[in-house]
C-alpha cells in the first residue's frame, strides 16, 4: 500500500477508457524508472496513451514531462522501419544516401564485412559499443555476442559517459556497487539529505517530492552545485562551489565532522579501515583554505558540516555533477567518507546513494557490457570469475578474449586504425562524447559502421547499416532502477513495421557468423533472462533468485537476491558487512587535484554541462517529442549578468562559445541563479548544436570517466547581421 | 468523497508535467488547459503553477453570453459548450486569472475542467496525478484542513500582506511561497 | 411538457435557468391551456379556424389565470423560503377547510394584492411576444395559403405545436436574451448585421459549418447530416403546414409547386426535381438517421462526451429525432408496401413526436439552433470594435482586444458584482492574458512579475 506523508493512503483506481487496455510498465528514459500504464488501443493494438501507475511504490504514479510523453516515441513518424544500407561511403557524416533493404541483405552485408575485416586485421578488429537504456537481458546478450559471437576485447558502453565513477568509487569503498545502499522508499524519512552535484529537480524529478518532504517534516536539505538550480534554491544551505572543485569541498566536510566531534568511533574501529591516514589528509582542508578552492563561504561550510553530523538520520547522494570529473571516483569515495566516518550507512533511512542517470545504468554496467566485466560483476581480469561464465556460456576459459578499453579510448583506436569496425547500438555517442570533433573523425575513420536505433540518430549517420531496433514498449525484460530495484518491462504492442529487439539481430548474426550453437537456443527474452541469471550466480550481483514471478508478486526484487527464497536485498550493509575480504569498508585518503583545465587569461570562464528536465541524455527520442522540443527547442549558454555586462551580451542574445577543442552558437540565458565565473549549457543537442564540441577528454584513472563538468572556455559577441524581427502580430479575433 | 486540488507553490521546480500530463485526460482532446510560470526570471528558478482555480462565483461564466459554460455539482467549471460557444472571447477577458484557452479555427473556447472525467469517478485528475513535487495535490477534506491548519496565516502566508492574493472564494486551494517558515525543525 | 422543462432546468444547473425552467411551467400552462382549448372545439364543431380562435382567445385569458395561479402556488420566481411557506400554507388550508376554503384562501390573497387589472393582462413582455408571433403566423398563412383556401387539415397538429413552440421559443430566448452580457452582444452586434463580411461569415458559420470540420471531419460529417437534415425537413413541412407552399398536378403530367400563392416551378411529374419533392422528407430522415447514428456512436466512444454527457441533454435530442425519421420513413414504408396499412396511427404518432421535439427544442440542446446565429454577430462585434479602437494591455501595451469588449466585459462584471481592480489601479479585464497570469504571481509572492521584460514560457502542450 502506498505510504505518502507517513498516511497509508487508500489504493487510488485508474481511468478506463473504453477500446483501451492498460499495460503496466516503467518509463523507458532515467533510472527512477518510474511506473507507468500505457494506453492500449484494443482495436489497433497500438500504444496511445499514458496513464498513471498509482500502486508502483516508488513514485507512485508521478511522472516528469518526459515520462508523459514517453509513449509517443514507439508509433513516432521518425521510426525506422527497415534496415538501411548505404552504398555511396562518401556520404557517411550525412543522412543522406541510405536505401531501404531487407535484413538478409543486411545481415549478409555485415556478416562478410566483420568476416573480412577480421580475417585481414584480427578478431580485435571489430567492436562493440553499446548502451544501458535497454533491459538487463539485452545488455548481458551484448556482452556475450561481443565476447562469444563476434570474439573480439572491444566492448564498452556508454555507462563510461554516465555511472562509472560510481562503480568505481562504490567498488574501493565497499568492495560491491550498487548504487543506493538503501531503496528510495526511505528518503523521506530521513533527517538530512546532502545532495552533490545532483540537478535532482529536472534530473531524477519524481524524487521531488520525498526530498521536499524531508522539509516538510523539519527535516534538512544541503545541495552542492554550482547552480542554484530548482532543489538547490529551497535548500537549508547551497554549497555554491566552483565546477570541479569536489574533492576540496567532500574533503572539508569530513574534516569538519573529524573535528566536530561527530565522528562514530565505534564504528570507524570496528567496521572501516584507513582512518589515519584520511585523518591525515583532510586535516588540510579548513573552512578557510577549502573556500579558496572552492570559492563557498566557510560559514556556509561549517553549517552544512554541522547539519549533517547532528542528524539522527542522513543521507549523502550525489550524481554527475561530482562524477564526470578526471577525480569522479575520488568525488564519490571521498563523499562516501562522510557517511563512513559518522557511521550512518547501513541502516534504514541513513546511507548513501546516487542518482542512477540511464533507464538501466545500474543494471546495464552488472552483466559485461563494461570493457572489464562479466555477468554478476565479475571481471575479467579474475580467473575464476572467467572459469564461472565460461560455463555458463559453453565456451572454454582460455577462449574468453582479454579486457578491452574504456569507451573513450576506443574512439582513439579507431583513429589510429586497431579498430577498424564498429557496432553501435543504443547509443548516441556522436552527441554524448566529449571532444566530438575528434570523436566524429574516429567515426570517419572506420572501415565499416553498423548502427542499431529506433531513429536515424546522429551517431547513424555515420553508419554504412542501420538495423531497425524496437522501443522499450515493444518487448519485454528487466530492469535495475537506481535503487538496485530488479523491475519488469512489460510488451505493450508488436514492433512497428520490420522493426527487432536487438537481442533477436544478435542471435541471427550470430547464426550467420557460424556462432550459433551458443546463442540458438535464446528465442525469447525470457530465455535470455534464465540464463542471465543463471550467469549472475554467485557474483556480486547476484540475480539468480530475482524470477519475473518475484518481480510482479513483490514490486520489484532488490539484489543481490542469491536464490528463489531470498526476497532480496532493499537495504545494504544492515549487518555492517562490507564487501571488501576483511567485510570492512575503506575509507580513502585522496588529496584535491584540480580540474584538468583551469581557467586562464585566453579561456578565463569556467564551462560545465548538463541536463534540462524535458531532454534524456542526446536527445535522440526526447528532441522528437513536439511537447519537450516545444518546451526546449534549442540550446543555451546560461550566464550570470554580471558576466554579461562585462561581455556586453544581452539575453537571447547569440554568441560564439570555444574552448581549445571547439567551438559552437548559443543563445543567451541571463540568470543570477549561477556563479559569475560559471557558463552552463545543456548537452542534448546535436551536429553544431552540441555543447560536447567543447568539452575535455580527461580521463579519470580508475574509471575512464571525461571530464564533462569542467572546462575552461571563453564567451564572444558575434555582430548580428540579421536580428530576428519580432513575431508579426496577426490582430485578435 | 468531497476532494479539493490543493496547490503548494512553493514545491515547483517547473517541470511541466501537468501540462503535458493535462493532455491525457479523456476529455481533454490533448491540449493542455493549465500554466506554469517563471516568478522571477532573470534571478531565480522559481516557478508557479496557474491552474482553473474554479471560482465559486466564476466570471467566466457570468460573462458568457451563450451560456455555455456550465459548472458541476462538484463545483467545478467546465470548458464551454461545444454546440453553445459563440466564439466572442469574452470569459478569456473576464476571467481575473487569464484562464480560459481559445481555439480560432474550432471558434471554441476550452479550459480546465479538473479532468472532469476522472474526478467525477473520484480518480484524481492527471496533473495532481503526475506532478513529481506535489505541488499539486488531490485532498481529501480532512486532509485540506489539516494543511490548512499547517499553514495557518501568520507562518503560511507570511510572505504576502494579509489580503487575499486571490479575487474571490475558489474550489481549489493554495498555499503560497515559504511554506517551511512556519515549520518546526526536527533538531 | 413538464418534462421537457425540467430537462432545461437540470441541463443548465444554474438557479437562474431553474428558474426560468420553473416560470416556464407556468407559461407553458397557457399555452397547454390554448392547445386544449382549440383540440376541444376543433373536435366538436369541426372549424379549424374557430377553434383556433377561441385557442387563442382562452390563452389571453389565461393571463389573468396566471396572475392567480402564481399567487396561490407562491411565486416560484420570488424567495424560495417565501414560495415554501405559502404552499405549507396552501397545503393546510386545502386539507382543513377543503375546496371552498381554497376559494376563500384565493380571494383573500387575491384582494391583498390587489386586483388584476388590464395592464396586466400581458403576464409579461414574453406573452405579449408570443401574442405578436401567432397573430403574424396567422397573418402569414392567411395570405400564403390563398385566404385558407389551401390549408391542408390533416396537419393542424403541427400547427398547434408551432404555436406552442413559439411560446416556449420566446420564453426561453427571452430569459437568455435579459442577461447581461447576452443583451450587450445582441444589441451591439444587431447594429453591426449589415457589415460587408456578414454574408461570407453567415455561410460559413451556419451553412459550411467550417469551425465544426476544425474539430474533426467525423464530428462535421455527423453535424451536417443532423443539421441539415432537421433544416431541410424544417423547410419543407411547415411550409406546407401553414398553406405557403403546396403543388398542384395538372393532367398534363405536370407539376406546379405554388409558394405564397405564386407558381413557382412547373416540372415533370416524373422528372427527377420532382422525384425529390416527392421524396425530400424520405432523404431527410434518413440524413438524420445517418447523423443521429454517428452521433450515438461518438457519445459511447469519445472521452471528453462520455465525461460529460447526460441522458436528458445529450442523448434525449437524438432519441426524438431519431423516432420522428424512422416514424417518417414508416409512413412511406406503409404507403408503399403496405398500401397504406397502419398510416392512419402513424401518421398520428408521427406528428405526436414532432410535436414534443417542438416542444423540448427551445430548452434542451437544440436550443443551440435558434441561437447559433449569435456567433456570426459576436464575429462582426470582435471586428468592428477591434478595427476601429484595439485595446493595449495596461503593462506590456499589447493589443489583445478591442477596448469596446473590454469596457464591456468590466461592466457585465460589475452587474455580476465582480470586480478585479489590480493594485496599479487597472481592471484585470485591461490587462493582456499573460500579463494577467503573472500580475497573479506578484499577488502570491511579492515579486512585480508583470514588470519584468521577459517573455511568458510555451504554455502549450499538444498530446
Amino acid at each position: 500500500m502506498p505510504k505518502d506523508n507517513g498516511a497509508v493512503k487508500a489504493p487510488i483506481a485508474n481511468k478506463h477508457h473504453p477500446g483501451e487496455k492498460l499495460v503496466p510498465t516503467h518509463c523507458s528514459y532515467c533510472g527512477m524508472q518510474c511506473g507507468m500504464n500505457l494506453r492500449v488501443n484494443t482495436a489497433t493494438n497500438t500504444i496511445i496513451g499514458v496513464e498513471p501507475r498509482y500502486d508502483w511504490p516508488v513514485t507512485l504514479g508521478k511522472m516528469c514531462p518526459k515520462g508523459v510523453t514517453a509513449y509517443q516515441q514507439t508509433n513516432h513518424g521518425d521510426r525506422l522501419m527497415t534496415p538501411l544500407i548505404r552504398d555511396d561511403r562518401s556520404l557517411r557524416g550525412t543522412k543522406e544516401g541510405f536505401r531501404q533493404a531487407s535484413w538478409e541483405e543486411a545481415y549478409d552485408l555485415i556478416v562478410r564485412k566483420f568476416k573480412s575485416l577480421q580475417d585481414s586485421y584480427g578478431r580485435d578488429a571489430l567492436s562493440v559499443f553499446s548502451g544501458v537504456s535497454m533491459t538487463n537481458e539485452k545488455c548481458y546478450l551484448t556482452g556475450k555476442f561481443a565476447r562469444v559471437g563476434l570474439q573480439t576485447r572491444y566492448i564498452d558502453y556508454n555507462g563510461r559517459f554516465c555511472m562509472s565513477s560510481a562503480a568505481a568509487g562504490f567498488l574501493r569503498t565497499f568492495g560491491i556497487d550498487r548504487g543506493s545502499t538503501l531503496p528510495w522508499t526511505d528518503l523521506n524519512e530521513t533527517d538530512c539529505l546532502f545532495i552533490a552535484g545532483s540537478n535532482t529537480a529536472e534530473c531524477h524529478p519524481t524524487s521531488m517530492f520525498r526530498i521536499w518532504e524531508v522539509q516538510n517534516r523539519g527535516g534538512y536539505l544541503i545541495v552542492v552545485d554550482p547552480r542554484e538550480t530548482p532543489i538547490a534554491r529551497r535548500a537549508d544551505v547551497h554549497l555554491d562551489l566552483r565546477p570541479g572543485t569536489d574533492l576540496a569541498l567532500a574533503n572539508c566536510m569530513v574534516n569538519l565532522l573529524l573535528a566536530g566531534g561527530y565522528a562514530d568511533e565505534a564504528f570507524i574501529g570496528a567496521h572501516t579501515n584507513g582512518i589515519e591516514e584520511l585523518a591525515e589528509t583532510v586535516k588540510l582542508f579548513t573552512p578557510e583554505y577549502t573556500s579558496e578552492i572552492t570559492g563557498v563561504a566557510p560559514e556556509k561550510l561549517i553549517r552544512a558540516a554541522e547539519l549533517y553530523g547532528k542528524a539522527p538520520n542522513a543521507v549523502v547522494m550525489f550524481a554527475r555533477g561530482i562524477e564526470q570529473q578526471h577525480k569522479g571516483s575520488d568525488n564519490v569515495s571521498a563523499y562516501t567518507n562522510m557517511c563512513l566516518v559518522t557511521g550512518k550507512i547501513g541502516r534504514p533511512k541513513s546511507g548513501v546513494a546516487t542518482f542512477t542517470g540511464q533507464g538501466n545504468g545500474q543494471g546495464g554496467r552488472e552483466h559485461g557490457q563494461k570493457a572489464d566485466a562479466l555477468p554478476g560483476y565479475r571481471k575479467i581480469a579474475n580467473p575464476k570469475h572467467v572459469e564461472d561464465v565460461a560455463r555458463v556460456w559453453g565456451i572454454r576459459p582460455d577462449e574468453m578474449p582479454q579486457p578491452g578499453v574504456s569507451a573513450y579510448e576506443m574512439f582513439e583506436l579507431m583513429t589510429n586504425k586497431t579498430i577498424r569496425s564498429l557496432y553501435l547500438l543504443c547509443s548516441n555517442p556522436a552527441v554524448s562524447a566529449p571532444n566530438l570533433n575528434e570523436v566524429r573523425a574516429a567515426l570517419m575513420s572506420l572501415d565499416f559502421m553498423v548502427c542499431s536505433d529506433i531513429y536515424l540518430s546522429e551517431s547513424a549517420e555515420f553508419a554504412d547499416v542501420v538495423l531497425p531496433s524496437t522501443t522499450w514498449s515493444e518487448d519485454e525484460g528487466t530492469v535495475t532502477n537506481l535503487e538496485g530495484r530488479i523491475i519488469k518491462i512489460n510488451k505493450a504492442q508488436e514492433p512497428v513495421g520490420q522493426s527487432k529487439p536487438d537481442w533477436l539481430m544478435q542471435v541471427e548474426l550470430a547464426e550467420r557468423l557460424g556462432r550459433g550453437d551458443y546463442f540458438r537456443h535464446l528465442t525469447s527474452a525470457r530465455a535470455i533472462n534464465d540464463e542471465f541469471r543463471l550467469a549472475s550466480k554467485g557474483g556480486y550481483a547476484d540475480y539468480f533468485g530475482a524470477t519475473w514471478e518475484k518481480i510482479d508478486r513483490q514490486q520489484g526484487v532488490f539484489w543481490p537476491c542469491k536464490d528463489e527464497k531470498d526476497p532480496g536485498t532493499p537495504h545494504m550493509f544492515l549487518d555492517k558487512t562490507f564487501y571488501h575480504p576483511d567485510g570492512k569498508a575503506k575509507l580513502c585518503a585522496l588529496p584535491y587535484r584540480p580540474p584538468a583545465e583551469e581557467p586562464c587569461e585566453q579561456y578565463p570562464l569556467r564551462l560545465t554541462t548538463g541536463r534540462v528536465v524535458y531532454h534524456y541524455l542526446s536527445g535522440n527520442q526526447t528532441r522528437r517529442i513536439p511537447f519537450l522540443h516545444a518546451m526546449c527547442p534549442e540550446p543555451f549558454v546560461e550566464v550570470h549578468p554580471e558576466t554579461a555586462a562585462k561581455y556586453g551580451i544581452a539575453h537571447e542574445e547569440l554568441v560564439r562559445l570555444h574552448t581549445r577543442r571547439g567551438e559552437a552558437r548559443f543563445k543567451v540565458k541571463l540568470t543570477e541563479a549561477i556563479r559569475p565565473d560559471t557558463v552552463f549549457v545543456p548537452y542534448h543537442f546535436g551536429h553544431d548544436d552540441s555543447v560536447n564540441l567543447l568539452t575535455i577528454a580527461a580521463l579519470d584513472p580508475m574509471s575512464r570517466m571525461p571530464e564533462f563538468k569542467a572546462c575552461a572556455a571563453q564567451i564572444e559577441r558575434i555582430a548580428m547581421a540579421s536580428q530576428s524581427s519580432p513575431a508579426q502580430t496577426g490582430g485578435f479575433r | 468523497m468531497k476532494h479539493y486540488l490543493y496547490i503548494e507553490m512553493d514545491n515547483c521546480v517547473g517541470c511541466r508535467s501537468c501540462l503535458a500530463a493535462c493532455t491525457q485526460c479523456g476529455g481533454h482532446d490533448e491540449r493542455n488547459r493549465n500554466y506554469v510560470l517563471d516568478v522571477n526570471p532573470f534571478v531565480d528558478r522559481q516557478t508557479i503553477p496557474l491552474m482553473c482555480l474554479h471560482c465559486i462565483d466564476p466570471a467566466c461564466a457570468r460573462s458568457c453570453p451563450a451560456q455555455a459554460i456550465q459548472v458541476t455539482k462538484e463545483g467545478a467549471v467546465l470548458s464551454a459548450l461545444t454546440e453553445k460557444c459563440v466564439g466572442c472571447q469574452n470569459c478569456t477577458i473576464a476571467c481575473p486569472y487569464g484562464i480560459p484557452k481559445f481555439d480560432r479555427a474550432q471558434n471554441l473556447m476550452y479550459k480546465c475542467d479538473l479532468c472532469y472525467d476522472r474526478t467525477k469517478e473520484g480518480i484524481p485528475p492527471m496533473c495532481a496525478s503526475v506532478c513529481p513535487t506535489n505541488t499539486l495535490q488531490w485532498l481529501t477534506e480532512e486532509e485540506w484542513k489539516t494543511k490548512e491548519q499547517r499553514h495557518a496565516i501568520g507562518q503560511w502566508s507570511a510572505s504576502r500582506s494579509p489580503e487575499s492574493p486571490l479575487e474571490g472564494e475558489t474550489n481549489v486551494k493554495i498555499s503560497l511561497p515559504g511554506i517551511l517558515q512556519g515549520i518546526q525543525k526536527l533538531y | 411538457m413538464i418534462v421537457a422543462v425540467m430537462m432545461a432546468g437540470i441541463s443548465q444547473g444554474s438557479d437562474k435557468a431553474a428558474a426560468i425552467a420553473r416560470g416556464s411551467v407556468y407559461g407553458m400552462t397557457g399555452c397547454a391551456a390554448c392547445v386544449v382549448t382549440a383540440l376541444a372545439v376543433l373536435r366538436a364543431t369541426g372549424s379549424w379556424w374557430f377553434s383556433l380562435l377561441l385557442g387563442l382567445a382562452v390563452w389571453f385569458a389565461s393571463g389573468f389565470a396566471l396572475q392567480a395561479a402564481r399567487s396561490i402556488a407562491g411565486c416560484p420566481l420570488q424567495d424560495v423560503r417565501r414560495a415554501s411557506r405559502e404552499r405549507s400554507r396552501f397545503r393546510v388550508t386545502l386539507i382543513t377547510a377543503g375546496p371552498p376554503g381554497v376559494v376563500v384562501y384565493y380571494l383573500q390573497k387575491r384582494w391583498k394584492r390587489g386586483a388584476v387589472n388590464m395592464n396586466r393582462a400581458f403576464a409579461s413582455r414574453w406573452a405579449r411576444n408570443v401574442f405578436a408571433a401567432v397573430c403574424a403566423l396567422a397573418a402569414l398563412m392567411y395570405i400564403g395559403s390563398r385566404f385558407f383556401t389551401h390549408l391542408d387539415l390533416a396537419l393542424y397538429g403541427y400547427m398547434v405545436g408551432t404555436v406552442v413552440f413559439i411560446g416556449g421559443f420566446f420564453y426561453r430566448f427571452m430569459a437568455w436574451a435579459e442577461r447581461p452580457p447576452t443583451r450587450i452582444l445582441l444589441r451591439k452586434g444587431i447594429r453591426l448585421i449589415f457589415r460587408r463580411s456578414t454574408p461570407a461569415v453567415a455561410a460559413d458559420h451556419l451553412v459550411v459549418h467550417r469551425f465544426i470540420w476544425n474539430r474533426g471531419w467525423y464530428r462535421w460529417l455527423q453535424h451536417i447530416l443532423l443539421g441539415w437534415g432537421c433544416i431541410l425537413s424544417a423547410f419543407v413541412t411547415f411550409p406546407l403546414v401553414f398553406g405557403w407552399m403546396y403543388f398542384t398536378m395538372a393532367d398534363n403530367g405536370t407539376y406546379t409547386v405554388v409558394g405564397f400563392g405564386i407558381d413557382l416551378l412547373r416540372v415533370p411529374a416524373d422528372g427527377w426535381i420532382a422525384f425529390l419533392f416527392y421524396n425530400a422528407l424520405n432523404i431527410t430522415a434518413f440524413m438524420v438517421i445517418g447523423g443521429v447514428c454517428m452521433a450515438l456512436y461518438r457519445r459511447i466512444r469519445h472521452k471528453q462526451a462520455l465525461a460529460e454527457q447526460s441522458f436528458a441533454y445529450d442523448f434525449l435530442p437524438l432519441y426524438l429525432l431519431l423516432f420522428i425519421s424512422v416514424t417518417g420513413l414508416l409512413l412511406t414504408f406503409s404507403n408503399i408496401f403496405l398500401h397504406g396499412f397502419g398510416h392512419p396511427v402513424m401518421s398520428l404518432v408521427h406528428q405526436w413526436a414532432v410535436i414534443l421535439t417542438l416542444l423540448y427544442l427551445p430548452f434542451g440542446k437544440l436550443a443551440h439552433i435558434p441561437m447559433r446565429p449569435l456567433s456570426v454577430l459576436a464575429r462582426n462585434y470582435r471586428d468592428h470594435y477591434g478595427q476601429a479602437e484595439p485595446k493595449a494591455c495596461k503593462v506590456c501595451g499589447t493589443e489583445f482586444v478591442s477596448a469596446e469588449q473590454s469596457r464591456d466585459v468590466v461592466d457585465v462584471l460589475k452587474q455580476n458584482r465582480l470586480e478585479f481592480k489590480t493594485e496599479e489601479g487597472a481592471h484585470l479585464a485591461e490587462l493582456c492574458l499573460p500579463c494577467r497570469r503573472k500580475y497573479r504571481m506578484s499577488r502570491f509572492t511579492g515579486i512585480p512579475t508583470h514588470q519584468i521584460r521577459a517573455k511568458e514560457a510555451n504554455q502549450d502542450a499538444k498530446g
